[in-house]
């Protein structure tokens, strides 16, 4: 039944075109090895509860963060390729000489080049905090599961909007990440810094943590002192959101517009 | 008469290019062909029929609908076979005819049957990377047909295809014509088997139409005074050319008869008068379409 919809048939083509079995693999093989080897199995016997927690923190902000390298150069590769696919080669307009919207048709490319990346990056992570690192905390996995899922889509958004606009894979690729990791340099201005990944997930974990922490405490003093960080920690997250919000949904549209425009010749 | 395909002003250019420079055509119902030279705007007029393309300026219904504003409703009646197409090479033949099924809401036994009328069948378990040229084409023309559409609209069709396919082709889009109704618009530059089986001709050369009309028109308005008649009995035709004095004959081998005559109307009334005692083939200038495109080019100029 539901294969007969017309627009779930394009997506599970879509999926299948782009994600070849190789492509799978390898997928699978990066994500898991970058992810499992930040994570420390090993139990932490320290005598402050509170100090392990803060640890296992520190370790899934530090997994993420290093981890979401890797990540992020993938989603612009294969997003590069498979618009690369759809314009340079042809597929799209293949395509869309069958009954099929261009709407459907780039709903359909965006969603088949995020879901299975997002997917295995997410498992991966929570795999490795649930059972090696025997650390369950469901905020923590509520707040990283959602902002992986909104930085999936800032990049390949912003990686669309340059591929329709440049039209070259590698200038697309090359662009895009320099783009995406200009906040790293040291001359741009601080404030860049809340477009970058680690930042976003370093204020939510902190806020996570924090929050946990003043729960924890009887004393006012610390009570007050965990509120503020975690209240510092949220409004970078805020601004963070914000960014990413904003360029994802301006790149969508804007990508949207010019794919709806543009001359499939 | 009830016109497919009705393009009004159409102009398109890409940077300094001018594709299309104020194209008027009209194709009734029936197998139509539009002939031009490499770059004469063919395919563009092709892609702007499938919505793919946005012309500058100018206007085309197809099938009484807008291209530009019902470009989903054109497409969900129209099948396109397309000059360049990609398809995904990691699928095999089979599987990508099972999503056009799902795509174009149709039966999968359509498409098969469709398949093994044009020989595509035996390639069903291959992948489509390990196709030829040929084979290539015969995936996009299936899926130009799945669906039965009320108009195929195909874009060289016949290019990379060898000899018996190319029959082989052109009889199956004469038999869909007939047994289905199907309207046919067959943009090609292999002139002989585009003469052979369509009923209405549009000349395109620089983006505009040079003129369009029944082949018996345009043999008329361009060709020169030398004629091929094919027959079966070609000594009774020679007899019957000399003996009513239709013109003169200048070459008589198996098959054919070449006759430089001095006014075709009258030559085609008079060969069809015997249609009793000899089987004519086709009667077609020297050269066929290519003579006629080649002075009608000419003509165009002055």
């Amino acid at each position: 039944m539901l294969l007969r919809n017309r627009n779930i048939s394009l997506l599970i083509f879509e999926l299948e075109t782009l994600w070849s079995k190789v492509l799978t693999y390898v997928m699978l093989v990066i994500f898991i090895s970058s992810t499992l080897s930040y994570y420390n199995s090993s139990i932490l016997f320290d005598t402050c509860e509170l100090c392990v927690i803060s640890l296992r923190f520190t370790e899934i902000w530090n997994a993420f963060t290093s981890s979401t390298v890797i990540y992020t150069v993938f989603l612009v590769a294969i997003t590069a390729v498979s618009w690369s696919n759809a314009i340079d080669r042809k597929l799209a307009k293949n395509i869309l000489s069958l009954p099929i919207s261009r709407k459907v048709f780039f709903a359909s490319k965006i969603i088949s080049i995020v879901i299975p990346p997002y997917l295995t990056y997410i498992a991966s992570h929570l795999f490795s905090q649930i059972y090696l690192d025997n650390f369950i905390n469901f905020h923590s996995i509520l707040i990283t599961v959602l902002l992986t899922a909104l930085y999936t889509l800032y990049v390949v958004s912003l990686t669309t909007l340059i591929f329709l606009i440049v039209k070259n894979s590698i200038a697309t690729v090359l662009l895009t990440i320099s783009i995406l990791f200009l906040p790293l340099a040291g001359s741009v201005p601080p404030e860049f810094k809340y477009a970058l990944a680690s930042n976003c997930y370093r204020a939510a974990l902190d806020y996570v943590h924090y929050s946990y922490c003043a729960s924890a405490f009887n004393n006012p003093l610390l009570v007050r002192k965990y509120l503020r960080k975690a209240n510092l920690a949220l409004s970078e997250l805020h601004t963070s959101l914000i960014i990413f919000t904003s360029v994802t949904l301006i790149s969508l549209i804007v990508s949207y517009i010019y794919f709806k425009k543009i001359d499939l010749d | 008469m009830n016109y497919i395909i009705i393009a009004e002003d159409l102009f398109k250019k890409f940077g300094s290019i001018i594709a299309l420079n104020k194209f008027n055509a009209v194709f009734p119902r029936g197998i139509c062909g539009l002939i031009g030279p490499n770059g004469s705007g063919k395919t563009t007029f092709i892609n702007i029929l499938a919505g793919l393309v946005k012309p500058d300026s100018g206007k085309v219904e197809v099938l009484g609908l807008d291209s530009t504003e019902n470009s989903l409703l054109i497409r969900e009646k129209v099948g396109f076979l397309l000059e360049e197409m990609y398809y995904p090479s990691n699928l095999t033949v089979e599987k990508y005819l099972k999503y056009v099924a799902r795509l174009k809401r149709t039966s999968f036994k359509e498409i098969k049957e469709i398949s093994r009328e044009i020989g595509l069948l035996e390639y069903f378990d291959r992948k489509i990377k390990t196709l030829s040229a040929g084979m290539y084409k015969m995936l996009g023309l299936t899926q130009a047909l799945a669906g039965n559409p009320e108009l195929v609209v195909l874009d060289e069709p016949v290019s990379n295809l060898d000899p018996l396919r190319r029959i082989r082709l052109l009889d199956f889009i004469v038999k869909i014509s007939k047994e289905k109704d199907t309207s046919f618009l067959i943009s090609s530059h292999v002139l002989p088997e585009l003469e052979e089986i369509c009923e209405w001709i549009v000349l395109i050369h620089k983006g505009k139409r040079i003129d369009s009309g029944t082949l018996s028109d345009l043999y008329l308005k361009y060709s020169t005074e030398f004629y091929e008649v094919m027959a079966d009995n070609v000594h009774v035709l020679y007899d019957y050319i000399r003996e009513h004095n239709l013109g003169e004959v200048v070459e008589v081998t198996k098959s054919k008869v070449k006759v430089r005559i001095k006014n075709y109307s009258e030559f085609n009334k008079m060969l069809a008068s015997i249609s009793d005692k000899v089987k004519i083939f086709y009667i077609r200038p020297v050269g066929g379409l290519k003579e006629v495109f080649k002075n009608a080019v000419e003509k165009s100029k002055y």
